[in-house]
């Protein structure tokens, strides 16, 4: 007979009727030599072995579930056989074998964790827990290599919330606060270590470096500034000082003659004026007939009372060593009727001046060859020339002092043109830098004196870079400009205005603009800023050198107006037609929707002073404000452009009549 | 001194003449987004027109169909086209704002019915053998004799030239409102009493669905009454008596009587008998959406199709501005899934768009 599974399973449904048995291992053998028999018609059955049964058990168990209860193990363990052999053990399962099942058997499940379900497992862990073996340490670069493989990626969106709930957390009296924060932050920051490379600092300077570009024009004109500033007082301190003393080689004292024959000017006997240069050198009788003792050996008497003086020219000038006073010069009245005396230009170099080396020795011409120099200088001949008034009336140049500066404006004919030059040296035993400070009213420029303000007239053109980029176009402006300029030692303080016609090729809109409605109307605009009208103050000081100055200070600047070119070309698409052109061109003066009406530059000048009233300079500029508003114009504002702008000024002098 | 004064003076003066100049100021325009859209697809074919844009414009405009106002706007740039139309609705509240309504309805599509609305009929006027034709016009227009149909919603002027079997003839005009939703309604009552110098009536009002506010009586054309019961005392002659109402919810109507003084059986009723006894019983069109397309030399109309389930949401509506005629304009968002029908092939084709859309609304 062969089994089928019919028959089989009809077995089993017979014998599954029986609800329970006896388990007979004879009821095994009896099945298995009946199932030998009935297989021995087709061959010999093998016995079955362990694996071939767990085999067949897996098959047939496949699919099947129950719930397993601890109460089947003790009934199966306790139906053993004492000692009954079991299965022989399988090979421990190493921890990373059992990590790998539970990996493989974990992954896609999930499920609530619920606090009670570790307490149960924990309660039900023994005393001492068995501990796997130690896993090898992590280094802090496999570490960090981990975490930052784990957290790329990873975004969240803090909310405030959050923060909240954290502080939530800690109980009442826990409350973190600042301090308590810094504290943790300081603990935690001691955690923290990094090992410095140079790499770093390198990389950091080279950031800096191309952030940093645009202060390169700030730190060149401030070093600029502070390098003409040293320059200045370096000049100064060699130039001039509270010395009293002087050096034949570095003073220079010019003479001229009295053109005018009824101008004379008359150096005293130092005698009479109580100054002594080599006292007792000098004296009226050593004067001589034309009074002008040893500085004027080959003076001669004009008709008129006046007298030509040839300037004198001294050669292997010695070194002045003795101390010179000059009296207050308004303690020396002025005497028209003195004999005619030379003028003495302050700023002739000693070397030309006759000073023997020896005092005592008579001059070639007769005079004294002493070391004269002046004691008092008085217009002697005719005090109208130098102030204008009248001759023969002596009353408006014997009230005041006269100065150089005087006898530079009077009407003698001194060359009043002629700057008064004192480059004396760091020793002054003149001491006139003291006697030069009264101040003049209408006087030219001066220096070396005291406060005294003047006002001039410019014209101005100059150049400037772009005020937009990209651009390669130069704007140029002109203009015209009032001032006033107030003087005070060594020192010119400017306050200034000029008023500017700018003229610019590149400041220009293209504008489109298409405007929709129930068609659209397209705008195109090209608006040409030609010309800015502009108003520019001029704020600063000078430092004066002779005929340079120096000038630090600042142009504020306001445009007023401009004039724009416009090209509007427009078309609209209309219910009743598709194009309606038009092309408009014209210019108008007060557009000023593109710019930016204020600002103000840092400036830089240098003078230069042709005469007394005309004088050269030039001004170079950093423009700090924005010019444009960039949604005006194409471009955008360039940064701290440069303009440079040169300038003719005309000192004005008023007098009273 | 005075020469100083006199250099600051003319310097002063020159920079204010600078700064006094004429100045002008351009009024550069700014671009804005485009205001009239429309995207959409219709037969697989999608099709995106923006006013302004390559030629395409809205227009905007009110017409008169069947005496009520078609609000519409027509997005074209010549070989497309979509015209959205809004009818409008409450036809008999003269004081309605067109446009609150329509923010605060559910827009249907208009529907065109295959059935007459309203049949206006000589024997509704009276009997045959008292009245033997009626030439009826709709509009001005001469509709018909006797029995004409009205097919379509509106508010019609109808005027009826009665030829009563006597050989007299008469005229009664009035407004017919039919597929559109009427607010209130009333008719003329009245007794005749005989008379040897003509008949004496008492009339009143019958109102429906509102109350009567107020009535002001004409009695050939002349207000005679203002209470909503009079007595009158008729002429030998007929007498056209005519009654405005004025309901409480802003519902306004008038109905005209004639009335033959001495024989009252040459008398004509109003027409709301007609109005009331219309079988019509489909959706109002009172704001309904009207959709035609023009495609490919073809004209494409929602009122065929069948659009029971098609959508149509209005998402806002704001004004936007005066059109060349100086009407007022609404812009009008929405977004529209309907069935247009092409009307030589009678073809149902799908159309989905969105769409901001210009719509004159007055």
């Amino acid at each position: 007979m062969k089994w089928t599974d019919k028959d089989i399973d009809k077995l089993y449904s017979e014998s599954s009727e029986r609800l329970a048995f006896e388990y007979k291992k004879g009821y095994w053998d009896e099945f298995d030599a009946h199932l030998s028999k009935v297989q021995g018609a087709d061959g010999a059955k093998a016995p079955l072995t362990d694996a071939a049964i767990d085999s067949m058990y897996a098959a047939s168990s496949a699919g099947l579930a129950f719930d397993y209860k601890n109460d089947y193990w003790n009934e199966f363990n306790a139906s053993l056989p004492n000692g009954a052999a079991s299965d022989s053990p399988k090979p421990a399962l190493t921890d990373v074998e059992i990590d790998a099942m539970y990996a493989a058997s974990a992954a896609g499940l999930s499920f609530d964790y619920n606090n009670a379900y570790w307490n149960e497992f924990n309660a039900s862990l023994p005393e001492v827990t068995p501990v796997d073996t130690p896993k090898p340490a992590l280094t802090d670069v496999e570490i960090d290599a981990m975490y930052a493989a784990s957290a790329a990626g990873l975004a969240f969106d803090y909310k405030g919330s959050y923060w909240k709930d954290f502080n939530a957390s800690f109980p009442a009296d826990a409350v973190l606060s600042d301090n308590g924060i810094d504290e943790l932050y300081q603990e935690s920051a001691g955690d923290l270590a990094f090992e410095y490379k140079p790499s770093y600092w390198e990389e950091f300077k080279g950031r800096i470096r191309r952030q940093r570009r645009p202060d390169f024009l700030w730190f060149v004109t401030a070093y600029s500034f502070v390098g003409v500033l040293g320059v200045m007082a370096f000049m100064n301190a060699n130039s001039v000082t509270d010395s009293k003393t002087v050096t034949a080689d570095s003073n220079k004292i010019e003479t001229r003659n009295n053109k005018t024959p009824n101008s004379q000017s008359k150096v005293e006997n130092p005698a009479k004026s109580g100054a002594s240069i080599n006292s007792g050198q000098s004296s009226p009788a050593n004067s001589g007939g034309n009074g002008n003792g040893i500085l004027s050996p080959s003076g001669a008497n004009l008709p008129g009372g006046s007298q030509v003086v040839e300037p004198i020219v001294l050669t292997n000038m010695p070194v002045v060593q003795t101390p010179v006073e000059v009296p207050v010069l308004a303690q020396t009245p002025i005497t028209p009727s003195t004999p005619p005396t030379n003028v003495i230009l302050i700023g002739q170099d000693l070397n030309t001046l006759p000073i023997d080396p020896n005092p005592n020795t008579p001059s070639t011409n007769g005079t004294p060859r002493n070391v004269n120099v002046v004691e008092t200088i008085e217009n002697t001949a005719n005090p109208a020339g130098l102030n204008g008034s009248e001759p023969n009336n002596p009353k408006d140049v014997s009230s005041q002092p006269l100065s150089v500066d005087q006898l530079a404006t009077a009407g003698t004919n001194v060359e009043t043109e002629e700057e008064f030059r004192l480059p004396y040296s760091s020793q002054d035993p003149l001491n006139l830098s003291s006697s030069l400070q009264a101040p003049l009213p209408g006087a030219p420029l001066m220096f070396n004196r005291g406060a005294f303000a003047v006002a001039y007239v410019q014209g101005t053109g100059g150049l400037s870079q772009s005020l937009v980029i990209p651009s390669d176009q130069i704007s140029n402006s002109f203009g015209v400009g009032i001032g006033m300029e107030v003087h005070k030692a060594n020192f010119t303080f400017n306050f200034g205005v000029n008023a500017l016609v700018e003229n610019h090729d590149d400041l220009v809109l293209n504008r489109t603009a298409k405007v929709y409605g129930f068609g659209s109307d397209v705008y195109q605009f090209k608006i040409d800023y030609k010309q800015m009208y502009t108003l520019e103050a001029m704020i600063g000081v000078g430092y004066n050198l002779g005929r340079h100055r120096i000038d630090l200070g600042v142009r504020p600047s306001f445009v007023m107006s401009s004039r724009v070119h416009i090209e509007e070309i427009g078309s609209s698409t209309t219910e009743f037609a598709s194009d309606n052109d038009y092309n408009e061109s014209r210019d108008l003066f007060g557009f000023m929707d593109g710019l930016h009406r204020f600002g103000v530059k840092p400036t830089i000048g240098y003078m230069f002073k042709v005469s007394p009233s005309i004088s050269l300079g030039g001004n170079l500029g950093v423009e700090l404000m924005p010019s444009i508003n960039e949604g005006f114009i194409n471009g955008v504002n360039n940064t701290l452009p440069i303009d440079g702008q040169i300038y003719i000024r005309k000192t004005l002098t008023f007098r009273k009549k | 001194m005075k020469k100083v004064n006199t250099y600051f003076l003319l310097c002063a003066v020159g920079m204010l003449s600078l700064g006094s100049c004429t100045k002008e100021v351009i009024n550069l325009p700014e671009a804005n987004d485009p205001v009239f859209t429309l995207n959409g697809i219709m037969a697989g074919i999608e099709f995106d027109l923006i006013a302004g844009d390559d030629n395409a414009f809205m227009h905007t405009g009110t017409e008169m169909i069947n005496g009520v106002n078609l609000f519409s706007g027509e997005l074209s740039n010549g070989d497309f086209s979509l015209e959205l139309g809004i009818f409008d609705g409450l036809v008999d509240k003269p004081g309605h704002i067109t446009v609150d309504e329509i923010q605060n309805i559910v827009p249907t599509f208009a529907t065109h019915s295959t059935q007459p609305l309203l049949v206006l009929s000589k024997s509704m006027l009276g009997s045959n053998q008292v009245i033997a034709k009626v030439d009826w016009y709709i509009n001005n227009t001469f509709a018909g004799a006797n029995e004409v149909e009205i097919r379509e919603p509106g508010k019609y002027s109808v005027c009826a030239f009665i030829s009563f079997a006597n050989g007299d003839s008469n005229n009664l005009c009035e407004d017919i409102i039919v597929g559109y939703e009427r607010s209130a309604n009333f008719s003329i009552q009245y007794a005749f009493q005989a008379g040897q110098q003509g008949g004496y009536i008492n009339a009143s009002i019958s109102a429906v669905d509102a109350a009567v506010e107020s009535v002001e009586w004409f009695v050939d054309d002349v207000s005679a009454y203002t209470s909503q019961s009079i007595g009158h005392q008729l002429s030998p002659e007929s007498t056209r008596l005519k009654a405005i109402v004025h309901f409480d919810n802003g519902t306004v109507r008038e109905k005209t009587v004639i009335i033959d003084g001495e024989n009252n059986v040459y008398s004509a009723k109003s027409f709301s008998i007609m109005e009331m006894s219309s079988t019509y019983e489909g959706p109002n069109q009172d704001f309904n959406i009207r959709l035609t397309i023009k495609s490919g030399g073809k004209t494409y109309l929602s009122e065929y199709a069948n659009n029971k389930n098609s959508s149509l949401a209005i998402t806002g509506v704001e004004f936007y501005g005066k059109n060349a005629e100086g009407n007022d304009v609404y812009k009008v968002s929405g977004v529209v899934n309907a069935v247009v029908m092409e009307l030589v092939t009678e073809k149902m084709v799908a159309v989905t768009f969105a769409t901001v859309f210009g719509v004159e609304i007055n």
